[in-house]
């Protein structure tokens, strides 16, 4: 690994400490700053008394940097706190829900993947064919959509007009691979049409970027046939690009999870946080944000290699010496 | 023309831009040449003006219900039918659509305003401690998926749609930012970004006047695709309860109220959901266009150059 | 210094070094032995005065430092320290407002015309920049003297309404050039300026230089890479190697008899028969010039000194020393007070002081000098 690239590597290591840092700053600071503190905006459904006690055991008389503080040590020790509400601590109920969680998003990345590749390749090699037409209205559809909404309207067709699909899923979700697929089948296709369309536009762009490239005419002018070069060449190379935005596609999943699993009632993570949050159960909503921040962090600094390895011009940014 | 001329009289002629004479006319030509733009110009011009008229343009009253005409199909009287209040479908639309632009707005007028002079002068006083600082921020608000962050911080504040709007601005500042930013490191080296330092041109000159011209192309494209995400982001936080509440129209409140009824009455969640359709898929056109026209080797998605 | 005019410009030890990466990645990459790791030293320790009304020039080799040095006294870049003084006051201390206000006197003249001037601003934009940057005129006043800025530079008034791209590189430059008169200026820094034209238009520009010169009583510091032009066009000039100050002196001295090894190497490379030699032609012929980030130990320019000595050019940095007839040289050959050696006299076949005993002590009358050997007298 050259020198420029290993420290492109390094730099952005470093980073990410400091950017956790300030991110664990963020979430604790929009959980505690406002009004006094997360209890109080349960207040209308507890008595004073047991306000008071929930006070004491969370801390929340303390200032705020000694909660800060408590916190760090906390999560040091692997505790994510208890739940206020199902009085559970929150790692089990984190864990519990997590592999629903991060099945819908991965398998949204895959079909994306699935629908993109055959899709961005045909578009771009017979490009302003019907076919390239076709793909771009559909993909362009497919990106205005709500996920929401389609999903939506998935159920209504394939679960109550057809039947064919369970509208709600069962308590076990991965007990048999047939009852997988029926459960999540749908929810996938509402999260990753966005994902497919998005993929296979970057696909399709970063192709015909190729085919103009000056290595692909030298291949073409020393008559190498057009399918070979197509296959092997640009498509190896026009994937790259397209790698870092899975990766980066996949983090933006995480976080739609969230409605969809709403949608769907699936008992992810998603559907956890929203009624943590509308339940205030503060210290549920404070590690399921810290959780999907550090995933999508993750996956952003991979894809930020990723692309730091194709794009020399990127490592070369300045930074305060 | 000038060019021509120019062509005629001098020896070697440096050729830099194609655009020069009356930039903005040419620009705006240029994009509705391209068919999808046009048409989704039009509608979005549509759609801003019934927001603007809409007490005068709406049929019905979005709020007062009607309970004998609920769940009406859709029909000359109410062209897309009524809900479970009995209250036009399409006036609703209508005034959720004012709602929907509003957000819209809002958010990305405030996230450029705080995220694009963050990123010119992070970038202009490159390198520094207080870029450093600036960025690493940037990255750590990056660091929350938009939903999640949207959705907690409406929670903290409380559910209104002037919330919503904060909400989705903070999470689209570093967006605006880092691209500000990216513009300003590169063009910070230019000789004559040095040349009117040279001649005594004050800093904040120059970063008015020539840095953030050169930056306002992909400040523009980033504008309409965010615009796009802020319509969607607002319907899903909406849907979920914690956006506009009723009896508010929001299209993704009227999603989600006619959500139990699609069998019977799908016009309910349809009519809302092909709107946000339209407007975000305009958007992304204009979007697209605007990307073509200003500048076809942009900055703001990543490929292979 | 036998010439009694006061310098303008007062650059001493300037240094600039660009650092590459952040400093925990630099202590990386030392750390596992990246030779390319250090900051590149693009000026490192540049001292000169640049006196009223002359035109010093400046020459090397591309990566010398040249361009560095030009943008650095006039902190257009920062420098990295060293002091530079314009009429006894000190630049470099200044905060930044104040900076901007010595800047009506203190122009540069860039390399690349097509890239100092803004694409989007008209001619007339480009000039009344820097007069309504200081000058609080009325509009017809501006236009006035924008007209006589174009007159100044040969240019017709046409060309106000005209973009930088719509006109020939040359005419490009008489922009530059405008701009950079306009408010003035006692001191104009020229950066290689007609290094990019046409060989036609150079010389058109040269005697508009010179005649802005003699107009404007403007002391001008010449950058360039030709030898040829600097020769014709300077009072003194200025060799850099490297970051560094090879010799400095009396134009027409140093070109007809160069004293440092450096200096006599450019001047042999330039055949007599094509005056306008290119860049890579002189390179051919002298090797390729260091890395600024991987300078040699010593002197810089040991490594392809055919005069090299012997240990001390690689241990020791040869400070300046001036010689007789008033220039400084930087090399071990010379001492302070020497006579300039004849252009014909091999250095490498001479005995130095700096040859034989260990411990080099220049300073004392320890034996003949050079040029009393190559001149075979030997002073008592």
């Amino acid at each position: 690994m050259d020198s420029e690239l290993r420290n492109y590597v390094v730099r952005r290591t470093l980073q990410i400490p400091v950017v956790l840092f300030l991110v664990s700053v963020i979430v604790f600071g929009v959980i505690h700053l406002p009004r006094g503190g997360p209890v109080e905006l349960i207040a209308g459904r507890a008595t004073d008394a047991i306000i008071a006690d929930l006070r004491d055991q969370y801390h929340l008389n303390e200032p705020l940097y000694v909660q800060y503080v408590l916190w760090l040590e906390q999560l040091a020790r692997g505790s994510l706190g208890t739940s206020i509400i199902a009085r559970q601590p929150v790692t089990s109920m984190i864990a519990s829900r997590l592999p629903v969680t991060l099945f819908l998003a991965f398998s949204s990345s895959v079909l994306a993947v699935l629908i993109a590749i055959p899709a961005g390749y045909i578009s771009a090699v017979e490009q302003y064919s019907w076919k390239d037409h076709l793909a771009t209205i559909l993909a362009f559809v497919g990106l205005s959509i709500p996920n929401f909404f389609l999903g939506v309207l998935l159920i209504t067709v394939f679960g109550v007009k057809l039947g064919w699909l369970p509208i709600t899923a069962g308590s076990d979700l991965f007990s048999g691979l047939r009852q997988t697929v029926e459960v999540f089948l749908m929810p996938t296709i509402a999260l990753g049409t966005a994902m497919s369309a998005q993929t296979t536009r970057i696909l399709r762009s970063s192709m015909l970027d190729v085919f103009s490239e000056n290595y692909v005419q030298v291949a073409r002018a020393k008559g190498l046939p057009q399918k070979v070069v197509n296959r092997s060449i640009v498509f190896k190379n026009a994937l790259i690009p397209v790698i870092t935005v899975v990766a980066l596609q996949t983090g933006y999943a995480l976080g739609a999870t969230v409605i969809i699993e709403e949608v769907f009632a699936l008992p992810g993570l998603g559907r956890l946080m929203v009624r943590s949050v509308l339940q205030r159960d503060f210290p549920v909503v404070q590690s399921i944000v810290l959780f999907y921040a550090i995933a999508y962090l993750l996956l952003n600094f991979t894809a930020d290699i990723l692309y730091g390895v194709i794009d020399p011009r990127i490592r070369y940014g300045g930074e305060a010496t | 023309m000038s060019f021509a001329n120019s062509l005629e009289k001098s020896g070697d002629v440096v050729v830099r831009l194609p655009f020069v004479e009356r930039r903005h006319l040419r620009l705006v030509r240029e994009l509705l040449t391209e068919r999808k733009a046009a048409v989704s110009f039009v509608f979005l011009a549509l759609l801003v003006f019934s927001a603007v008229f809409a007490p005068v343009i709406a049929p019905y009253d979005p709020t007062e219900p009607n309970y004998e005409e609920s769940y009406a199909s859709p029909s000359v009287d109410h062209p897309f039918g009524t809900d479970s209040f009995g209250r036009d479908i399409l006036s609703r639309i209508i005034f959720a659509a004012r709602i929907s632009l509003y957000v819209g707005l809002g958010s990305v007028g405030f996230a450029m305003l705080v995220g694009i002079p963050m990123g010119l002068f992070a970038g202009y006083a490159s390198p520094s401690r207080a870029e450093t600082v600036i960025m690493r921020l940037m990255d750590a608000l990056l660091a929350f998926p938009g939903i999640v962050l949207a959705l907690t911080l409406v929670s903290i504040l409380g559910s209104s749609v002037t919330n919503v709007v904060i909400a989705l601005a903070v999470g689209y500042v570093p967006g605006f930012a880092r691209i500000a930013h990216g513009a300003t490191l590169s063009l910070k080296e230019e000789e004559f970004i040095m040349s009117a330092k040279a001649v005594g041109t004050p800093t904040r000159t120059i970063v008015s006047r020539y840095l953030l011209p050169n930056a306002a192309a992909p400040l523009i494209v980033q504008a309409t695709l965010v615009f796009a995400f802020a319509i969607l982001g607002e319907a899903g936080l909406s849907f979920l309860g914690v956006g506009a509440q009723p009896p508010t129209p929001s299209l993704g409140l009227m999603i989600l109220s006619g959500k139990d009824y699609l069998s019977q009455s799908i016009w309910i969640s349809l009519f809302p959901g092909l709107t946000i359709m339209a407007i975000v898929l305009s958007l992304n056109f204009l979007g697209d266009a605007l990307r073509d026209v200003l500048d076809p080797k942009q900055e703001t998605d990543r490929r292979i150059q | 210094m036998s010439d009694s005019s006061a310098p303008v410009l007062e650059v001493r030890d300037l240094k600039k070094h660009f650092s590459t990466g952040s400093a925990t990645t630099g202590l990386l990459s030392r750390l596992l032995g990246d030779s390319n790791a250090g900051p590149v030293k693009a000026v490192d320790g540049v001292s000169f005065d640049l006196l009223e009304n002359e035109t010093l020039g400046v020459v090397g080799e591309s990566g010398c430092g040249k361009s560095t040095m030009g943008k650095s006294i006039l902190r257009l870049i920062e420098p990295t320290s060293g002091e530079v003084r314009y009429d006894g006051e000190s630049l470099t201390e200044l905060p930044d407002r104040e900076m901007r206000d010595r800047r009506q006197n203190l122009q540069l003249i860039f390399q690349d015309p097509g890239s100092s001037l803004n694409p989007r601003m008209k001619v007339k934009h480009l000039l009344r920049e820097p007069l309504t940057n200081f000058r609080s005129l009325s509009r017809e006043e501006l236009d006035r003297q924008i007209d006589e800025l174009l007159g100044q530079v040969d240019l017709p008034t046409t060309v106000k309404d005209r973009y930088p791209h719509e006109l020939s590189g040359g005419q490009q430059q008489r922009v530059v050039i405008a701009r950079a008169i306009a408010l003035d200026p006692e001191v104009i820094v020229a950066d290689e300026p007609v290094t990019g034209l046409d060989v036609s238009v150079q010389s058109n520009i040269l005697a508009t230089l010179a005649d802005i010169q003699k107009e404007l009583d403007l002391s001008l510091l010449f950058i360039a890479h030709d030898l040829a032009v600097i020769r014709h066009i300077s009072d003194r000039v200025m060799v850099l190697y490297l970051g560094h100050v090879a010799e400095l002196g009396d134009s027409e001295a140093v070109f007809s008899n160069p004293q440092h090894p450096y200096t006599r190497m450019l001047k042999q490379s330039i055949p007599r028969s094509h005056p306008e030699q290119s860049k890579d032609e002189v390179e051919a012929a002298t090797g390729e010039p260091p890395s600024p980030s991987n300078p040699p130990s010593g002197c810089p320019f040991h490594p392809r000194c055919p005069a090299h000595i012997g240990d001390v050019c690689e241990e020791e940095y040869p400070e300046a020393v001036e010689l007789t007839d008033g220039r400084t040289v930087a090399c071990h050959h010379f001492e302070a007070g020497d006579e300039p050696v004849p252009e014909d006299v091999d250095l490498s076949a001479e005995e130095t002081a700096a040859d034989g005993g260990p411990a080099v002590d220049s300073s004392a009358d320890s034996g003949p000098s050079v040029a009393d050997v190559a001149e075979g007298n030997a002073d008592g």
